[in-house]
């Protein structure tokens, strides 16, 4: 790898058992035009540092679990490349608004549980309680589409990291909990909005998103939650009006 | 499980006050957040008007003061005009991100979205719009 080119990293690190903060730690990468920021990570985990800690699987943006801050912003380590950030140096740190594990791992628990809370799965009407299994719902391509980009997430929690009303707030559900909400709301097969309004309107729910929008930008599967989340408070809105005029 | 044998100790960053000045995405959302204040300078302002205006005579001495006087200094124009940026600011940023409040389909049967610059576009017309009708209106009932 003669010919390659190097860059400046500068990697946070966190050893529970003998640090009692986190530190940095600087390392020259040789890259090329196809090193990906996880492969640099290999790079320095084989050359200078074998303690070094991350978490990945897929290496092609599908797991979710390479996510991480790089030169402050949310990313996938396996979808980010060292060639667009040729001339600068690079700083790879933990997801930033969850607790650091060690090194680059970050405890994402607190995610996991709010996606189960709003119950990411469909739940049929009661009509179609005893359906049998071998019967299939029907569904429109257009049907279909109203939700298909906000069930590409991958649960990698960059839009987490890049939203400040989670980050002074942990009880906010999020977007990415949020968005999947919606998700199943607008499911045509789906009947469990009545359950889910509990978080949909709570004011940890849509209601707790003031609309910075950057967890859109950095969603690296361009899901938008932002959308979701608007689109969230227009049924949330709905839901109160309707309620107001037909109470149970 | 036991509990020994475990070196976890996760380490919670504190969040520090200037966390909006780390990237220039949450700076600029803090001054979008920020123009409410000028905003509610306005609406005292305008509020202030209402009342001049209630406990003026049939002349409306009062009243005039208020535009003489208080509308007329140069420091409340200087700060009408910060006031006027600032909403036009606000327009803009939350124009921009408007469009993914709106989510419809072409028509009953395709999958094709109606365009983010259709509702984009809309607001814009709507402000440029509201402008005319609130400029004539002064102008008409001068
Ligand atoms: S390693 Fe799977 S998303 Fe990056």
């Amino acid at each position: 790898m003669a010919n390659d080119k190097i860059m400046k990293i500068t990697v946070t690190r966190y050893r529970p058992e003998q640090d009692a903060e986190p530190f940095q730690q600087t390392f020259d990468v040789p890259y090329h035009n196809e090193t990906s920021v996880l492969e640099a990570l290999f790079y320095i985990k084989d050359h200078f540092e074998p303690s070094l800690s991350f978490r990945w699987s897929c290496r092609m943006a599908v797991c979710g679990s390479c996510g991480m801050m790089v030169n402050g912003v949310p990313h996938l380590a396996c979808k980010t490349f060292l060639r667009d950030y040729e001339g600068k140096a690079m700083t790879i740190a933990p997801l930033e608004n969850f607790p650091i594990e060690r090194d680059l791992v970050v405890d994402i628990s607190d995610l996991i549980e709010k996606i189960e809370r709003i119950k990411p799965y469909i739940i049929p009407a009661a009509k179609d309680k005893n359906m049998p299994l071998t019967k299939e719902y029907r569904q429109t391509p257009q049907q279909m589409e109203a939700y298909r980009q906000f069930a590409q997430c991958i649960n990698c929690g960059c839009c987490y990291a890049a939203c400040p009303q989670y980050k002074i707030n942990k009880d906010y559900i999020g977007p990415a909990a949020l968005t999947l909400l919606y998700r199943y709301d607008i499911d045509n097969r789906d009947a469990g909005s009545a359950i889910r309004d509990e978080f949909l309107s709570s004011e940890n729910g849509v209601w707790g998103c003031t609309f910075v929008g950057y967890c859109s930008e950095v969603c690296p599967k361009h899901v938008d939650p932002a959308s979701a989340i608007q689109l969230g408070k227009v049924k949330s809105a709905t839901n109160y009006v309707i309620k107001m005029f037909k109470p149970e | 499980m036991s509990a020994d044998n475990t070196f976890r100790k996760p380490y919670v960053p504190k969040v520090e006050a200037s966390w909006w000045l780390k990237n220039p995405f949450f700076t600029r959302y803090i001054i979008r957040e920020g123009t409410s204040l000028v905003s509610l300078f306005v609406c005292l302002e305008l509020l202030l008007g209402v009342f001049c205006f209630a406990l003026s005579d049939a002349h409306g001495d009062v009243y005039l003061a208020y535009v003489n006087g208080f509308l007329g200094n140069i420091v409340i124009i200087l700060l009408n005009l910060v006031a006027l940026a600032s909403c036009l600011f606000h327009a803009v940023t939350w124009f921009a991100l408007m469009p993914k409040a709106v989510r419809l389909f072409m028509n009953k049967n395709s999958t094709e979205l109606l365009p983010g610059y259709v509702p984009h576009i809309g607001l814009y017309l709507a402000l440029v719009g509201a402008t005319l009708v609130i400029l004539v209106a002064a102008f008409v009932t001068m």
